[in-house]
C-alpha cells in the first residue's frame, strides 16, 4: 500500500513538473483597447465639434460635420509566426452618438503584430439583413442601389461657389451601377489597411485606428457632388481612390 | 422543557423564515414577448429594463391604468383618450385637449412598437430616456391631466382593486408613481404594430399594386423621395430612424425641439422621425400636425422645403423647394406609404379597455 502511494506521489511530482516547464514557454498575454477617432489633418473631431463651418477642404470650401458615422470590419492582428487572430468581425461607429469608439479588453500575448482592418464589409460579408444591429441603425443600403449595408455616411454643410450654405452627404457604399433597375450591379470598394509592427505590451495596451477626413476631400468638389452619392458609380470610385489613405493604425 | 423550548423555537423561526421568503421572492408570472415574424428575422430583441421585466400581471395591470381615468386630476382623461387604439395609439385631433379644455402644442405621437426603440429616446423632443421616465410627465404635465402623482397613487390605492393588482403584479400593495408608471411601461411595450399589407407582401402572402410598387421604389431612390435614411425600410421595419432631424418645415423656429432639450442652438427644431406605420389612422402629421393629409406631407418635400441654420443635409434641393415629384409618382409614394398601415392593430382584444 504504501509503495502504491509512494509510486503515485511520484507520478504526480512528475505531471506537476511538466506542467511547470509548459508554462515557462507561454507567452504572457495583455489586455488592450482598440480606440477609434477621427481628426481632420491632425486635428482632432468628435462630436463637440459638429455644426462648425470651420475645415477647409483641398478644394478650398469651408465644412462642418453633423454627422459621422462609419464601419470598420475584420480587425486581425496577425503575429510574427504568421498566425491570425480576428478580434472583431466589425465595428459600428457613431461620432454623435459616441457608439463604438473603443473596442475594450482584447487580450493577446504580448508581442510584435500586423494589424489590419477594412473599411467597410467585404462584398463577401456585405449581405442584406444579416446584421440585425445594423439594421436597427438603419444601416442598409436599398436592395435596388446593390444591398447590403453602408459604409460610411459624413453629412453636414459647406460654403458653396456662390457662398450659400448647403448641405452634404458623402455617403460611401459598395460601387453600384444600373440602380434603381433589375440589372443593378454592385463592386467591392471596401478599403483594407494596415500596419506591421505593432507592439502589445503592458506598457502599450491601447492601439489607434484613426480617421482623417479631409482625405475623403483630397481632391473633392462638393460643388459638383454634395448630394444623392449613393448611386453615382464614378463618385464611388473616386470615394474609394480618396479613402486609400484616409486610415492609419498606430 | 429544554428540548421543547428548542422545538418550539425552531418552528417560529421556520414559519417566520418562510414568510419572509414569500414576501422577499415573489415572483410575478413572466411573459414572452412575442415580436413578430419579420422583426425577429431583421431586428435585435428588444431590452427590457432589468428592473422591470415584462410580466402577465404588470402588462394586465398597465393596461388597466392606461385606460383609466383617474390618473387624471378631475377623472376625466386617461392615456388612451390621447393615444388611442382606433387612431394608431395617436389622436387624430392637431392637439390633444387636457383635463381644462386647453390644448397642448404638439401633435400626440403614436405608441406603436416603441419596445423596438433601441435608442431610448422618446417624445418629439427626445426629452424622455425611458419609457417609463416617458409616462412620468402626462400625468403631471399642467394641460394634461393636471395633477399630481400623490394624488394620483391615493386615488389608486382607495380603489378595492388597485391594492391587490399591484400586489400581484409587483409584490407589494402599497402604490408609487415608479410602480404605476412600470406597469404602463409593461404595457406600452406590449403594442405591437406587424401586420400591414407590406408586411404580408415581404412574407409572401400578398402583393402590391404596380402604383404601391413604383412607391416603394420612390421611397427608396435617392433622387426622387430618399425617404429611407430617416424612416427605415424593408431592412428597419420600425419605419423610422428613431433620429431627431429639421425636415425643412420652418425658416424660423416657434418649437426649438430637440434644442430645448439640449439648449445646443445645432439642434434647434430638430424632431424626431415618426414611424411611418398606419398613416392611415394617426393624421394629422408632422410634431405640430400642421399637415391634414398625406399629399399635405408629400408635397412638402416635393416643393415646399425652406432653408433654415439647422436643416438636415439629407434635404436635397432646397433651392427648389424640394425633389420636385411628378402628381402621379406623389399618388404612387402615397398608395406604398398607406400600405404601411395595419388594420388589426385597431381592434386587437389584447389592447382593449379592459375597465
Amino acid at each position: 500500500m504504501k509503495k502504491i502511494a509512494l509510486i503515485l506521489f511520484a507520478a504526480i511530482a512528475v505531471i506537476a513538473c511538466d506542467k511547470n516547464d509548459d508554462n515557462e514557454t507561454v507567452v504572457e498575454n495583455v489586455n488592450f483597447d482598440i480606440n477609434f477617432s477621427q481628426n481632420f489633418n491632425g486635428t482632432s473631431i468628435t462630436n463637440a465639434n459638429f455644426n462648425n463651418v470651420d475645415y477647409t477642404v483641398a478644394n478650398g470650401e469651408m465644412i462642418s460635420f453633423s454627422r459621422m458615422r462609419y464601419l470598420i470590419t475584420d480587425i486581425t492582428f496577425t503575429n510574427q509566426a504568421g498566425v491570425s487572430t480576428v478580434v472583431d468581425e466589425y465595428n459600428f461607429v457613431d461620432v454623435g452618438e459616441e457608439i463604438g469608439a473603443t473596442i475594450e479588453n482584447i487580450s493577446l500575448p504580448v508581442g510584435a503584430y500586423t494589424v489590419s482592418a477594412r473599411f467597410g464589409f467585404t462584398e463577401a460579408d456585405n449581405t442584406t439583413n444579416a446584421y440585425p444591429d445594423l439594421n436597427n441603425a438603419s444601416w442598409n443600403v436599398p436592395e435596388p442601389m446593390g444591398g447590403g449595408y453602408h459604409y460610411m455616411q459624413l453629412e453636414g454643410q459647406y460654403i458653396n461657389d456662390i457662398g450659400a450654405t448647403v448641405g452634404y452627404a458623402y455617403h460611401t457604399i459598395s460601387a453600384a451601377q444600373d440602380v434603381m433597375t433589375p440589372e443593378v450591379t454592385r463592386e467591392d470598394t471596401s478599403i483594407l489597411f494596415t500596419a506591421s509592427n505593432i507592439v502589445i505590451s503592458n506598457d502599450n495596451n491601447i492601439i489607434n485606428v484613426k480617421m482623417n477626413i479631409a482625405e475623403w476631400f483630397n481632391p473633392w468638389n462638393l460643388n459638383e457632388r454634395d448630394n444623392g452619392l449613393m448611386g453615382n458609380y464614378d463618385a464611388q470610385i473616386d470615394m474609394n481612390i480618396n479613402g486609400q489613405t484616409a486610415f492609419t493604425i498606430e | 422543557m429544554f428540548k421543547k423550548g428548542i422545538l418550539i423555537i425552531l418552528i417560529f423561526t421556520f414559519f417566520s423564515s418562510c414568510n419572509d421568503d414569500e414576501q422577499e421572492s415573489y415572483i410575478p408570472t413572466p411573459l414572452a414577448f412575442e415580436a413578430p415574424v419579420l422583426f425577429q428575422q431583421l431586428l435585435p430583441n428588444p431590452s427590457f429594463p432589468a428592473d422591470n421585466p415584462q410580466t402577465v400581471e404588470g402588462v394586465s395591470l398597465g393596461r388597466k391604468l392606461f385606460f383609466d381615468k383617474n390618473l387624471s386630476a378631475d377623472n376625466t382623461l386617461a392615456c388612451a383618450g390621447c393615444h388611442a387604439p382606433n387612431q394608431g395609439f395617436s389622436d387624430q385631433r392637431q392637439f390633444s385637449i387636457g383635463i381644462d379644455g386647453i390644448a397642448g402644442f404638439r401633435n400626440s405621437m403614436p405608441l406603436v412598437n416603441l419596445a423596438f426603440n433601441t435608442r431610448n429616446k422618446f417624445n418629439w423632443d427626445g426629452s424622455a430616456s425611458s419609457l417609463e421616465e416617458q409616462i412620468l410627465e402626462p400625468v403631471i404635465n399642467e394641460i394634461e391631466m393636471h395633477n399630481t402623482w400623490p394624488n394620483a397613487v391615493a386615488t389608486l390605492q382607495a380603489q378595492s382593486d388597485y391594492p391587490l393588482l399591484f400586489e400581484q403584479a409587483f409584490g407589494t400593495a402599497t402604490i408609487s408613481k415608479e410602480l404605476a408608471t412600470k406597469a404602463i411601461a409593461q404595457f406600452i411595450r406590449t403594442i405591437v404594430s406587424g401586420n400591414s399589407k407590406f408586411d404580408k407582401h415581404l412574407r409572401g402572402e400578398a402583393s402590391l399594386t404596380p402604383s404601391e410598387a413604383n412607391g416603394f421604389a420612390i421611397f427608396l431612390d435617392e433622387d426622387r423621395g430618399d425617404c429611407f435614411h430617416c424612416h427605415g425600410s424593408d431592412s428597419n421595419p420600425i419605419w423610422s430612424d428613431n433620429d431627431f432631424h429639421n425636415n425643412g418645415l420652418d425658416e424660423e423656429f416657434t418649437d426649438r425641439g430637440l434644442g430645448l432639450i439640449t439648449g445646443d442652438p445645432a439642434h434647434f427644431g430638430l424632431f424626431k422621425s415618426p414611424s411611418l406605420r398606419n398613416l392611415a389612422y394617426t393624421a394629422p402629421y408632422m410634431h405640430d400636425g400642421r399637415f391634414e393629409t398625406l399629399d399635405d406631407v408629400i408635397n412638402h418635400y416635393s416643393e415646399g422645403l425652406v432653408f433654415s441654420e439647422t436643416i438636415d443635409p439629407l434635404m436635397k434641393s432646397i433651392a427648389q423647394g424640394g425633389v420636385q415629384l411628378t402628381e402621379a409618382d406623389k399618388a404612387d409614394l402615397k398608395a406604398f406609404l398607406l400600405s404601411l398601415s395595419d388594420p388589426s392593430l385597431a381592434n386587437n382584444p389584447n389592447y382593449q379597455n379592459p375597465n
